[in-house]
C-alpha cells in the first residue's frame, strides 16, 4: 500500500503525481493508477495526502470559506478528486485542529498546532513562513494596512487584514493595533452594531469598544 | 469627550465684557444641506477629495463615463460641506451648465425612487440662477432639438408634461406631476395625461423610469447627483434592507450616461456594505475617504470663522496671538487617540474656549436634557411641515423605527406588494401592517388584493389608513372592501396628525443619530442611549399608536395558533387542542364555529376540530 511506503519514496510519488497534474486536461483516476503503475486504492490514498497538503497550503496564505476551500483544492485535480472527496479531508483537518474556524465562516491553517501532530502526519507546509517575532508585528500591521488601503482614509475592514496575520494570537493583534493607535499612527473606526458572531474578527480595547475598520494617519 | 474648557491665558475681564455681546463665531458646526447660504468655507480643507470630485465632474462631461464614487467620513468630517462646495463650484462655473441634485435621503427602502423623483424635481425648480431655476434653463438648452429629445422617452406623459413646461403651460399641475404628486381627474385631463401608476410597487418602478427618462431628455447635459447621509436608508444599524438599497440605487443610477453620481456615508457603514453587497455590486463605486484635519487646515478654520467675525479683532489684547481667544495647542481630542480631528470637533472645541473667554459659561447640558431638546425642535417642525406630501414617506420611514425601538422585528423583503411590513413579536405573533396612501384608485385596488389574498391565519392585519388621505364618504367600494376586512378580522386604524407630527420628528431625531448630524459635544451621541432614551420617553401618541398596530386581540391569536396546531395534527379532539393551547374546550369550539372557512368541527361525544382544505367536509 501507498502508505506503507518509506518517507523517500512517499514524497518522490507525491512530486511525479503533482507534476503529472500540471499537464492541461482532465485526467482520471484509473489512467492516474495505469500510468504510474499504483493500485487503484494506492492511487486514492496518494491522492488525499497530496489534497490535504494543498489545503494546508490554501489555508496558510488565505482565509477562505469551507465552499471556497475545497473547490480551489479540487481545482487542482482536474477531475480526479472532486469537491465532494475534499470535504471529508477539511471536517477531518477541522477536526484534528490543523484548520480553524475564522468568524465569517471561513478557515485558516493554525500554525499554533503542536509540531509532532503535522510531523506525525507526514506534512511539510513550504508555503507557511516562519513564525515572525513579536517586535515585528507593529512594523507588519503598518506595512499591511499600506498595502491594502485602497486610497487615503479608505480605511481597511478587519475582515480582510486579520486573516493575514493568523500567525498570531486575536489578544496578541489587538494589543498591537491599539498600541499603534495610541502612538497616532493609525486610527481605528469603531462598530455601529455590535453582531455576536462579529466579536471574533473585531478588535476589542478591554473597555467595551470593538473596531471594525482601521486606516494610516498621515 | 473633552475636558471641560477654562479661559485662555490672554483673556482678562476687560477682553471678556469686549467679547460679550459677539455671538460665538464658532458656534454653527453642522452644515446640513448642500444649499446652505452663508457658510464660511475653507478651501484648503479636503482639496483631495474635492479635486477627486471635479475631475469626475469632467470627466462626465467630456462624455468619459468613470465609476460613482461613495464619499465617507465620520461624522462632522465635513462630507455635506464639500458637496456645498462642489455645488457652488459647478454653478458658477463658466464652462457648460451642469445641474446640481442634492437628496437628503432619509426615507424607507421601498420609497427611494419615489423619494429621488420628488427631491430631483425639488432641486430642479429651486434655485433661482439668472431669474430662471435649473429646469427652465435645461428646457431652454434643449430649444433646438426638443422633439429630438422628446422621442428619447418612453413615457408619453412625461413628453406631454415636458411639452406643457416648454411652452410655460400649466407649469404649477406639470411640476407636480414630476415630482409624484397625486393629481385630481379633472387636472389629468386638462394636461392630457394619461393613467397614473397606482400601486407601490409600480409606482415605485415609475418614479425609477422617470429619472431615467429625464436623464436621457437632459443628454448630453451631464448633472450631479448627490445622495447624502445613506445610512438613513436603514431603520436601525442592523437593517439589510437599507444596506440593499444602497447597493441598488448605485447600480440603477450607474447606467445613467450622464449622471455624476456621488453617494455619501460614515465611514463606520463601510464593512456593512462590503459584508452585505455582492462584489459586482461593490465595483459600481469606489470609495473616496476624508481625511483628518492637519494642524495647519485646523490654523486656518480658526483664521476664517475669526476674520468672519471683525468685532473679535477689536477685542484682542495687545500682544495676544492671531488666533485669540482660541489656544491652538488644546485643540487636539484629550483620551482619544484613535479619533481623527474633525471640522466639527475642532469647531465645537473652539466654542467652548471663546465661551470661556467671554466669561459666559453655560452648565453643560446633559444627553437627556439636549435631547429632549432636540426632540422637541424636531417635533414644532414636523408639524409645520405636515402636509398631504409628507405622510407617506413619515409612515413607510417612520414606522419600521417605532417597531424597532418597540422592541418588535420587521420583515420586508418577500411580501406581497399589498403588505408594506410583517411585525414579529417576541411571542412569534405576526402582524401584517398595510397602509393606505395611494390615489383613491390605487387604494381600492390594493384593498381588493387584500381581500383576495389574506389569510387570518397565517398573520394578523392592520390596516393604516393616512389621516390626511382619508377614506371619501363616495368610495363605496373601499368602503366595502374594508368592512369585508374587518369582518373577518383586520383592525383598521387612522394615526392621528399629532403621531404622524411626532412619527416624523423620531425618525428625524434617530436619523440624524446614525448619519452623526446630531451635534452634541463635537461628536455623536451613541445610537443605543438615544434609543434608550426614546423608550423611556415615548410621546404618547407614539405609544398609543404602537400598541394599536402590535395589539393582539386574544382571538386573534387563538385563531392563529389553533390554526398553526392544526396544520401539524390535522385532526384533534376539541379537548386535547384546548390542552395544547392553554385555553377552554369552549373557546377552541367558539373559535372553530366563527372560523368556518378555517376549521370543520364535529360534535358528538367527543367533539373533534380539524384543518379544512378546499376538498374538506365542514361541519
Amino acid at each position: 500500500m501507498f502508505v506503507q511506503q518509506d518517507s523517500g519514496a512517499l514524497e518522490e510519488n507525491l512530486r511525479r503525481l503533482e507534476r503529472r497534474l500540471e499537464l492541461p486536461g482532465p485526467i482520471s483516476r484509473r489512467r492516474i493508477a495505469r500510468e504510474f503503475g499504483w493500485t487503484v486504492k494506492a492511487t486514492e490514498e496518494a491522492l488525499k495526502e497530496l489534497a490535504r497538503r494543498r489545503l494546508l497550503e490554501l489555508a496558510a496564505q488565505e482565509a477562505l470559506n469551507v465552499e471556497e476551500l475545497a473547490r480551489r483544492t479540487a481545482r487542482a485535480f482536474r477531475g480526479c478528486f472532486s469537491q465532494k472527496q475534499v470535504k471529508p479531508l477539511l471536517t477531518a483537518l477541522l477536526r484534528q485542529g490543523l484548520l480553524a474556524k475564522l468568524p465569517r465562516k471561513q478557515l485558516h491553517y493554525r500554525p499554533d498546532v503542536p509540531k509532532p501532530l503535522i510531523e506525525a502526519l507526514g506534512l511539510k507546509l513550504e508555503a507557511t513562513p516562519p513564525p515572525p517575532s513579536p517586535e515585528d508585528l507593529p512594523k507588519r500591521i503598518l506595512a499591511k494596512v499600506a498595502e491594502l488601503e485602497e486610497a487615503p482614509y479608505v480605511p481597511v475592514i478587519v475582515d480582510r487584514i486579520r486573516p493575514q496575520f493568523a500567525d498570531c494570537g486575536k489578544e496578541e493583534f489587538d494589543r498591537a493595533v491599539l498600541r499603534l493607535a495610541e502612538e497616532g499612527r493609525i486610527y481605528l473606526v469603531p462598530v455601529r452594531v455590535l453582531q455576536p458572531e462579529d466579536r471574533e474578527m473585531l478588535i476589542y480595547d478591554g473597555k467595551g469598544n470593538y473596531y471594525a475598520s482601521l486606516g494610516l494617519r498621515r | 469627550m473633552t475636558e471641560r474648557a477654562t479661559t485662555t491665558p490672554a483673556s482678562g475681564s476687560a477682553a471678556s465684557g469686549c467679547l460679550a455681546e459677539i455671538p460665538n463665531p464658532f458656534a454653527r458646526g453642522v452644515v446640513r444641506s448642500a444649499w446652505e447660504k452663508d457658510v464660511v468655507d475653507v478651501e484648503a480643507i479636503h482639496r483631495e477629495a474635492f479635486s477627486v470630485l471635479l475631475g469626475l465632474v469632467e470627466e462626465r462631461r467630456r462624455g468619459v463615463h468613470g465609476r460613482s464614487v461613495l464619499l465617507h467620513g465620520f461624522a462632522g468630517s465635513g462630507k455635506t460641506h464639500l458637496l456645498r462646495r462642489l455645488r457652488l463650484h459647478v454653478q458658477s462655473s463658466a464652462d457648460a451648465f451642469v445641474p446640481f441634485i442634492w437628496v437628503w435621503m432619509q426615507t424607507s427602502p421601498g420609497m427611494k425612487w419615489r423619494h429621488l423623483r420628488r427631491e430631483f424635481i425639488d432641486n430642479l425648480t429651486r434655485e433661482q440662477i439668472d431669474g430662471r431655476n435649473q429646469l427652465e434653463r435645461l428646457i431652454e438648452l434643449a430649444a433646438g432639438e426638443f422633439e429630438a429629445r422628446l422621442d428619447r422617452i418612453s413615457d408619453r406623459n412625461l413628453q406631454v408634461v415636458l411639452e406643457h413646461l416648454a411652452r410655460k403651460r400649466f407649469v404649477r399641475d406639470a411640476t407636480a406631476w414630476l415630482r409624484g404628486d397625486p393629481l385630481p381627474d379633472s387636472v389629468s385631463e386638462r394636461l392630457g395625461l394619461g393613467e397614473v401608476e397606482f400601486e407601490d410597487a409600480s409606482a415605485e418602478d415609475a418614479s425609477r423610469r422617470l429619472i431615467h427618462d429625464l436623464a436621457m431628455f437632459l443628454r448630453p447635459t451631464a448633472f450631479v447627483m448627490c445622495l447624502d447621509q445613506l445610512e438613513q436608508l436603514q431603520t436601525h444599524p442592523a437593517d439589510r434592507n437599507g444596506l440593499f438599497a444602497v447597493g441598488e440605487l448605485f447600480a440603477a443610477l450607474d447606467r445613467i450616461e450622464n449622471a455624476i453620481v456621488i453617494g455619501c456615508a460614515q465611514t463606520e457603514m463601510q464593512r456593512e456594505l462590503d459584508g452585505v453587497l455582492m462584489q459586482y455590486a461593490r465595483d459600481r463605486y469606489r470609495l473616496l475617504g476624508l481625511g483628518e484635519l492637519k494642524p495647519a487646515e485646523i490654523e486656518q478654520l480658526v483664521r476664517a470663522r475669526l476674520e468672519a467675525e471683525p468685532r473679535i479683532a477689536a477685542c484682542r489684547p495687545a500682544g495676544a496671538s492671531e488666533f485669540w481667544p482660541i489656544d491652538l495647542k488644546r485643540l487636539r481630542p484629550a483620551g482619544e487617540p484613535h479619533r481623527l480631528v474633525t471640522p466639527r470637533w475642532v469647531l465645537y472645541a473652539c466654542a467652548e474656549q471663546f465661551e470661556a473667554a467671554k466669561g459666559a459659561m453655560q452648565p453643560r447640558p446633559s444627553l437627556e436634557e439636549f435631547l429632549r431638546s432636540e426632540y422637541q425642535s424636531r417635533l414644532e417642525r414636523a408639524r409645520q411641515e405636515l402636509s398631504p406630501e409628507r405622510s407617506a414617506v413619515i409612515l413607510s420611514d417612520g414606522l419600521p423605527r417605532l417597531l424597532h425601538l418597540g422592541g418588535f422585528r420587521i420583515r420586508r423583503e418577500g411580501l406581497s406588494s399589498w403588505l408594506d411590513h410583517e411585525v414579529v413579536s417576541a411571542e412569534n405573533a405576526r402582524i401584517g401592517v398595510a397602509i393606505l396612501h395611494e390615489t383613491p384608485q390605487g387604494r381600492w385596488r390594493k384593498l381588493k388584493r387584500m381581500v383576495e389574498e389574506w389569510r387570518p391565519e397565517e398573520r394578523s392585519l392592520v390596516v393604516l389608513i393616512d389621516a390626511f388621505h382619508p377614506v371619501g364618504a363616495t368610495a363605496a367600494r373601499t368602503r366595502e372592501f374594508l368592512d369585508e376586512l374587518e369582518r373577518r378580522g383586520a383592525r383598521r386604524s387612522t394615526p392621528s396628525k399629532e403621531a404622524l407630527a411626532a412619527l416624523d420628528a423620531l425618525r428625524r431625531l434617530l436619523g440624524d443619530v446614525e448619519s452623526g448630524d446630531l451635534d452634541f459635544e463635537g461628536g455623536t451621541p451613541e445610537l443605543s442611549k438615544v434609543e434608550d432614551w426614546v423608550r423611556q420617553n415615548t410621546p404618547p401618541a407614539l405609544a398609543e399608536l404602537l400598541d394599536e398596530i402590535t395589539r393582539v386581540e386574544p382571538e386573534r391569536r387563538l385563531l392563529s395558533v389553533l390554526a398553526d396546531l392544526l396544520a401539524e395534527k390535522k385532526v384533534l379532539s376539541v379537548k386535547d387542542a384546548a390542552a395544547a393551547l392553554g385555553t377552554t374546550p369552549e373557546e377552541v369550539e367558539r373559535c372553530a364555529r366563527e372560523n368556518r372557512h378555517h376549521f370543520g368541527l364535529l360534535m358528538g361525544a367527543e367533539p373533534v376540530v380539524f384543518e379544512k382544505t378546499p376538498a374538506g367536509v365542514g361541519a
